[in-house]
């Protein structure tokens, strides 16, 4: 009886991850075209290279494939263009990747198989000015030669080499847990760039190549075949087609549509309220629907909208260079009287996240060792309302004896659209209770970041309305960047507590260095609790993203994708 | 005097909105007193209390007779304070404007001559400028940081004040150059000069006297403008820094919601339309009675 009992929950089991694994293919129909409607402006770029944002992997992740790929439900990495995981040798400082024979470029290079050595190039431009990648400095810096590559000295990464068109070896200057797992191969980095192709179009001050890419994947940018984009206009609209040089056999996304078509320029309001009532829609680049539509949408629309953790927070900075918030204790008083709940009625309510204890979101390694949802268990991040009585406690330890602060006000940068607009207020209206009055400037959302808050310069004591998503569902994502003093920069600059504590950065080290993933995520936990003890970062909500669909489209959200329609395994409905 | 007393007394209309204005300036001054009389929050008072699970704001009620915003702010109470706010604005910056405006203007129609010519050009190429996106390029760029001008320009009230004197008093130097340009022709001021007065003499207190009404119904008509240029700035989001309330900024903040909490919008947008309605009537009632050739049908 258990036997069976066994293996009823077993095929069950299986059945399970099979939909869980190809999305809702039971009802799935082959072919059809999907519309997705913009707001913000659609994609950033067409260059693979490029690409980091939501909005790039989900308009433009099926045209291409990686070395590792993503299956919308799952949280490893998944064989792509490569065979088999990356095997380690020479103690982890050797990796060596195998790939695929026989994948095709689209035209005009469609007689043309991807080679090892396009992987190599690909890796290698993603240190080139002129391309803009925004990761490639924090994941293969350990490659062998990276640091001659990002002073410009040469352009070739001496760590990669290609002993075959078929295998890709890796050597770093010391084991990274990120490159031994897969998941940093599983970045766009990693799409193959034929470099006798894309050279010519990597040279100038910005690489054009994305207006002459070539793909791999499932859909291509609608081209004229001699290697020129024609169905992409920036922030209007963009058209993917099938690929003809795909083989289906080869790859794990099913591609159900046979056309993408995203349309530009609309009001959010307009465009998820056409969503919902359209047909074949899937919803685009906005991460929730404007709060009112989302409220009539779950009342009546519920199957159609999916709520689905993103891996991302949202949380306050605080520059630790600016006085008086060089005192923890007047950070910890700060992080005491917000009250996380108010902060998240702004933004839509319970529907749009839970409150945040720590700076690592559920569903990335690390999250767990860093106390789960309870957190860490300190008194200033443990109610998620207002606790004055605590900081008040916190300000006297500071030095203030009312328990509350009378020092100037402090020079706080907000964006100014809704629903952060509000945010920044409601956050105001909180820390006036312990006496810290704000010069609250409220500016459109890229100067806050390009002129204020990425520029130590600037002087900005507090930013309230940033946010941090983990890559791969590394941990490593969601603390190195933020808090390595070595990633303080002139501009650009993610680390805004300007957080530069040498016993701290040793730690992150010691961490990247980790190849075993349970010891990883527990070190990045631990290093999750240090930082939230000292306060440089307030992370108040661990957010969801909403996704919208149509009456007759089966939208599958993905994980990797902080919760977005993965196109690639969505589809219409039978 | 009495002629205008008498005008004015038989204006119906411009002394409702002189009783309207008055009643304004009241509540904009006894604000407190006002919203506590009501049992209103203040203005900045934030309670998630008053907005629903999806944080949409809850309509007009015995606790909140206006509404509240999206953050639970009593609405009434934002409305009142911006009178505050919008009068502040409007008086400040008209007496600004009108101040240089007079100035500028008499200097250039007493002097004529080389003077009156490089004022009349100054005052050409400002006007031709395009106002709004002038204002709006001085109020972003002081509206950053730590102001402008080496701090002496602070973001918020003064910011506001600066960019409209600083685009409106043209109008005014305009209207009073042709004034004193005919002023200066009479007799009195022939007279005077007879007697050696001084040119600072005759135009302070010679000229000056003369042109009391037009500076009076001008004032007026400039008030409403002012009033709408500061809701326009602050619509645009260079205007008054928050959680100071403006009708002009919660307008702006209510087109987002409006289907959902209309009365976000009407209320400050009733506000602002009353008040402009009143300050014009009242300028036109003022203007009938000063101008002596004036009649009405």
């Amino acid at each position: 009886m258990r036997r069976f009992a066994f293996t009823v929950i077993a095929a069950l089991a299986v059945l399970a991850l099979a939909v869980a694994g190809c999305g809702s293919s039971g009802k799935a129909k082959q072919g059809g075209t999907v519309t997705i409607l913009d707001t913000e402006g659609g994609v950033d770029s067409l260059d693979p290279g490029y690409w980091y944002y939501q909005t790039d992997y989900k308009e433009l992740g099926p045209t291409q494939r990686q070395l590792y790929g993503w299956k919308p439900t799952e949280t490893k990495p998944t064989l792509d263009l490569a065979t088999a995981l990356p095997k380690a040798s020479d103690g982890g400082k050797t990796l060596t990747v195998k790939i695929q024979p026989g994948i095709k470029y689209s035209a005009p290079l469609q007689t043309r198989t991807v080679k090892a050595a396009d992987i190599k190039y690909a890796i290698e431009r993603c240190f080139l000015p002129q391309v803009g990648n925004g990761y490639a400095s924090l994941y293969y810096s350990d490659i062998v030669g990276a640091d001659a590559v990002k002073s410009g000295k040469t352009t070739e990464l001496s760590g990669i080499t290609t002993p075959d068109d078929t295998t890709l070896v890796i050597k770093t200057t010391k084991p990274a847990g990120v490159l031994t797992s897969g998941g940093a191969l599983g970045m766009p980095c990693t799409v193959p760039v034929p470099k006798d192709y894309a050279q010519k179009y990597d040279k100038g001050k910005t690489s054009t190549y994305g207006e002459h890419e070539v793909f791999t994947g499932p859909y291509m940018v609608v081209n004229d075949g001699k290697g020129k984009i024609t169905g992409y206009e920036a922030g209007k609209r963009l058209s993917l087609v099938r690929n003809p040089s795909w083989d289906k056999k080869t790859d794990f996304r099913p591609a159900y549509f046979d056309r993408i078509e995203v349309k530009g320029g609309f009001d959010a309001t307009v465009a998820a309220r056409k969503t919902l009532t359209g047909k074949a829609m899937i919803g685009g680049d906005y991460a929730a629907p404007p709060v009112a539509v989302l409220k009539s949408a779950l009342s009546s629309r519920k199957d159609q909208v999916s709520i689905e953790p993103s891996g991302g927070n949202r949380y306050i900075s605080l520059d630790t260079k600016v006085k008086p918030l060089d005192n923890v204790n007047v950070r910890r008083a700060i992080s005491a009287a917000i009250d996380r709940t108010a902060l998240r009625q702004t933004r839509g309510g319970p529907t749009l996240g839970t409150p945040a204890t720590h700076f690592i979101a559920p569903g990335t390694g690390g999250f767990e060792a860093a106390g789960a949802e309870k957190g860490p268990g300190f008194d200033f991040t443990a109610n998620p309302k207002s606790d004055l009585a605590v900081a008040a406690k916190y300000l006297k330890k500071a030095g203030y004896a009312s328990g509350k602060y009378n020092g100037p006000p402090l020079l706080t940068v907000a964006d100014d659209a809704s629903p952060a607009k509000e945010t920044a207020e409601a956050f105001q209206s909180e820390v006036e209770q312990i006496g810290i009055k704000l010069k609250l400037r409220e500016v459109p959302h890229a100067t806050m970041l390009a002129k204020f808050c990425q520029v130590p310069k600037a002087a900005v004591a507090i930013c309230p309305n940033l946010g941090w998503g983990a890559d791969f569902f590394a941990p490593q994502s969601m603390i190195a960047p933020l808090f390595h003093g070595k990633n303080i920069v002139p501009s650009g600059n993610v680390n805004s507590a300007q957080v530069n504590d040498p016993n701290l950065n040793a730690q992150i080290d010691k961490a990247i260095a980790l190849t075993d993933p349970a010891a990883a995520d527990k070190a990045w936990g631990e290093l999750d609790k240090q930082v939230t003890d000292q306060s440089y970062f307030i992370a108040w909500l661990w957010d969801n993203n909403i996704g919208l669909e149509s009456s007759d489209v089966n939208g599958v959200p993905s994980k990797f994708n902080s919760g977005e329609w993965d196109l690639a395994f969505s589809s219409l409905k039978k | 005097m009495q002629l205008f007393w008498r005008r004015l007394r038989h204006d119906r209309v411009a002394l409702s909105a002189a009783g309207f204005i008055t009643l304004l300036v009241l509540v904009a001054v006894f604000a407190p007193l006002v919203i506590d009389l009501v049992g209103a929050r203040p203005p900045n008072k934030q309670s998630t209390k008053y907005l629903d699970s999806f944080g949409t704001p809850t309509g007009p009620s015995g606790e909140n007779i206006f509404g509240v915003d999206q953050l639970g702010r009593d609405v009434f109470s934002r409305v009142v304070y911006g009178a505050r706010v919008s009068l502040e604005v409007a008086m400040l910056a008209t007496a600004l404007s009108v101040a240089l405006g007079v100035l500028v203007g008499m200097v250039a129609g007493y002097y004529r001559g080389w003077v009156d010519t490089i004022l009349s050009r100054f005052i050409d190429v400002l006007l031709a400028f395009p106002i709004l996106l002038l204002a709006l390029g001085i109020g972003a760029s002081c509206s950053l940081g730590n102001g402008c001008l080496g701090g002496l320009l602070q973001p918020g009230l003064s910011v506001v004040v600066f960019v409209i004197a600083f685009v409106n008093w043209t109008y005014i130097a305009r209207i009073i150059r042709g004034q004193v340009l005919s002023l200066r022709e009479k007799e009195f001021v022939e007279a005077a000069r007879a007697l050696g007065a001084s040119d600072r003499r005759i135009i302070f207190r010679e000229i000056l006297p003369n042109l009391v009404a037009p500076i009076i119904v001008y004032s007026t008509l400039i008030i409403p403008t002012n009033i709408l240029f500061e809701a326009a700035l602050s619509f645009l989001g260079v205007g008054v820094q928050p959680p100071n309330p403006s009708w002009g900024a919660m307008i702006a903040n209510a087109t987002e919601i409006f289907d959902t909490a209309w009365w976000y919008m009407v209320f400050p947008g009733a506000a602002l339309l009353l008040t402009v309605l009143a300050f014009n009537l009242l300028g036109d009632g003022l203007q009938d009675a000063l101008n002596p050739r004036a009649g009405k049908s």
